[in-house]
């Protein structure tokens, strides 16, 4: 088991650095460019760069050479950093990588966090019950709900509903993340942070239960139908007990897999939800990032978010040992 | 050339037009609503309380018609299936796939799966153990688990999947005595199953109560599966082909087991199979199915000594043996007919060797031809009216 921890480490540090170099190299073929973008903005101003400053300006950063070998030279520049464990500082923000993405990441996750939790617990029992009443009215009309939740585009739904939450009844406020005219503090505080994040959570968990019920939905049909689910019922166990022992406790398998998988997707933000509400979420300082060419803020990012989902495909493997007893690892 | 005019005429071509798929999905839905609401009623246990036709059975099926109700039409799966299970005696049922057997054998544990399997009509009188008859084909689905795995149980053709494979054997063993028994706590539990592995045959039952499903071999999984039918001490077992998925050294250890057994449990077997070397083996009494009807019944010295049926004498050839000379097996000629739509007349006809005019008409009745023996064809009829 050890041993197959620490082969699949060896082999996540040479992925990773097959993920950087990619990320890297597609970034500087980006057709953004921050120095340029930031003349601009000081020539709007209405002073002048002269050309000698504009140039030291790009060697400061490290971009003057975009031939092959700069690029190179800048990537192992990077690299050589990252071994030292530093990520970097933000062109942007102009504080190391790591701060920013720490000060962010929190809001992110909690939310992201919050509506995973919801997800399973809403798209598990709705998946159960549709396949163990299979073509009846139930199942039809949770497939159709959820089915129309996976269709809906996220900037679409999450704006409906803070029109009509937000904007028409006044429940709940309709973006930020703290209400700037009032300062609380303690209790107030916290339910202050889970009004303003109600909105963005429940969109979240809407558009995503679909996909989860379907998965839930097919595994427990598969499990239904085979001959130990016959077995069980043989014994003279009660339906219920059936369903919610012996063919749930299958159905975990992948489910819990299927878990593991979604640490990366706890920390990386919803880019396009917290847009809509204006949330300062790891997400929305991505695209930011993005849009304005900070190359190490991408980088650290993107760097964080592959390695989580190296982290995450190991745990999904180590979790397969732990929920099926057939499954060994070597 | 009978099959030839026959499909021509009836069926002008293969496929359903949309207007008959609606027609049918329609009287399914009405039968299927009817018979599900049945079988989830709530009911006093004098609605189903009923009395043996002879004392000495344990198990007597009368008229037992269990239909599938598919897009295509209702298939009568089991079609007016008669037999009994006397005391302390096995019963082997013999017939080709898809004749019934199994859904005979579902339908008294009850376990045919609605809402498009349903137990149309006809009697299954079950003797408890304090002598109470129940119909369970009336029973309530809330009241079959008085008997279902607890004075019948069930082993299933397929040992390789038969278990839960994320439990250990122990778990899944212990839950049998834990559903039926009472005041039962771990410890009890699990002597009781670690008694039933030794029963059954098993070398190391501490390792093997340890160990999850797939650590073991088929023939082992088989043991498991027995040990389990039998730690609620059951009346009466069904063995569903318990031997097919096995190789044939091991089919015979679990014969000689399930043998064995039979005389330490003081119970009944219905064992249904295909294979008539099991059966003659095996078997008191045998029942041949074809097409979800019994055609013929007796004991096991008068269906492989003196078999009456058409279709019974072709079985009997159609079994492989030792001394044959023939370079081809021989082989019954033509297919069962389409379960959807069965013929009115002897449902064999078409590939029976044997017609006589009298095969045109009604479907034949069963004939007795001894105290034990019954045939359901023409040509013993006149017998009947001669004697």
């Amino acid at each position: 088991m050890l041993k197959y921890i620490l082969k699949r480490i060896v082999m996540a540090i040479f992925i990773l650095m097959g993920v950087s170099m990619i990320i890297y190299f597609l970034i500087r073929l980006m057709p953004v460019d921050f120095i340029q973008d930031k003349i601009n903005a000081i020539n709007q101003g209405g002073a002048t760069v002269s050309e000698e400053t504009v140039n030291a300006m790009y060697e400061m950063y490290g971009l003057g050479d975009n031939s092959l070998m700069g690029i190179l030279e800048g990537y192992f520049s990077w690299l050589g950093s990252l071994v030292k464990f530093d990520l970097g500082t933000s062109f942007v923000y102009g504080i190391p990588v790591a701060d920013v993405i720490v000060e962010h990441m929190g809001i992110s996750f909690i939310i992201a966090l919050i509506a995973t939790v919801f997800e399973f617990l809403i798209a598990i029992p709705l998946g159960i019950t549709a396949a163990t009443h299979q073509y009846s009215f139930r199942d039809y009309l949770v497939t159709i709900l959820v089915m129309i939740g996976i269709s809906l585009p996220s900037f679409f739904f999450g704006n409906m509903l803070k029109d009509f939450l937000a904007l028409k009844l006044g429940w709940f406020p309709a973006s930020g993340l703290v209400n700037a005219t009032v300062s609380y503090s303690g209790i107030e505080l916290l339910v202050d942070y889970l009004r303003h994040a109600f909105i963005p959570i429940l969109t979240i968990v809407i558009l995503s239960i679909g996909a989860r019920m379907r998965m839930t939905r097919t595994n427990m049909l598969e499990v239904m139908n085979s001959d130990y689910i016959r077995t069980a019922r043989a014994k003279g166990l009660k339906e219920k007990k059936v369903i919610n022992k012996h063919a749930f406790r299958n159905t975990l398998i992948p489910l819990v897999t299927s878990l593991a998988g979604l640490l990366p997707s706890l920390f990386s933000g919803a880019i396009i939800t917290e847009q809509v509400f204006d949330l300062p979420g790891i997400g929305n300082i991505a695209l930011d990032a993005m849009n304005r060419g900070d190359i190490p803020f991408i980088m650290g990012y993107n760097m964080f978010l592959a390695l989580l989902s190296v982290v995450g495909v190991l745990l999904a493997d180590l979790m397969y040992a732990v929920v099926d007893p057939r499954v060994k690892l070597e | 050339m009978g099959i030839f005019n026959k499909t021509k005429k009836t069926e002008k071509r293969d496929y359903l037009s949309g207007k008959e798929i609606r027609a049918i999905a329609k009287e399914n839905a009405k039968v299927m609503k009817r018979l599900e609401a049945y079988k989830y009623r709530k009911a006093d246990e004098s609605e189903y309380l009923t009395k043996m036709k002879n004392d000495d059975n344990i198990l007597e099926i009368d008229n037992l018609h269990t239909y599938f109700f598919t897009e295509q039409g209702v298939v009568k799966s089991v079609n007016g299936v008669s037999f009994d299970v006397p005391k302390n005696a096995t019963v082997g049922i013999v017939g080709e796939s898809g004749c019934g057997k199994s859904v005979t054998s579902m339908s008294v544990m009850r376990l045919i799966q609605g809402p498009t399997g349903q137990i149309y009509s006809g009697e299954i009188r079950f003797k408890e153990k304090d002598d109470k008859v129940y119909d369970i084909a009336k029973m309530p689905i809330r009241d079959i688990y008085k008997i279902r795995g607890n004075e019948i149980a069930m082993i299933f053709q397929e040992p390789m999947t038969s278990l839960n494979p994320v439990f250990t054997i122990g778990q899944q063993l212990d839950e049998v005595t834990f559903i039926h028994k009472e005041g039962v706590t771990k410890d009890s539990a699990k002597a009781k199953s670690i008694e039933m592995l030794n029963l059954v045959g098993i070398a190391m039952p501490e390792r093997v109560y340890n160990s999850f499903p797939h650590e073991l071999s088929g023939g082992m999984r088989q043991r498991v599966m027995i040990a389990m039918a039998l730690a609620s001490d059951p009346r009466l077992i069904i063995a569903d082909e318990p031997t097919t998925a096995l190789d044939v050294t091991i089919q015979a250890q679990i014969l000689d087991l399930l043998r064995d057994l039979k005389s330490k449990i003081d119970g009944s077997i219905m064992l249904i199979t295909h294979d008539l070397g099991v059966i003659a083996e095996m078997a008191d009494y045998v029942v041949v199915m074809y097409a979800g009807r019994v055609i013929e019944k007796g004991t096991v010295s008068e269906i492989f000594h003196n078999p009456l049926h058409p279709y019974t004498i072709g079985l009997q050839k159609s079994k492989p043996t030792l001394d044959s000379k023939d370079e081809e097996l021989f082989n019954i000629p033509g297919n069962v007919p389409n379960p959807v739509n069965m013929p009115n007349y002897c449902y064999f006809k078409e590939r029976c060797s044997k017609c006589v005019k009298k095969c045109n008409g009604d479907y034949p009745e069963m004939v007795q031809v001894s105290p034990t023996h019954f045939v359901a064809c023409h040509l013993y009829e006149e017998d009947k009216n001669n004697g």
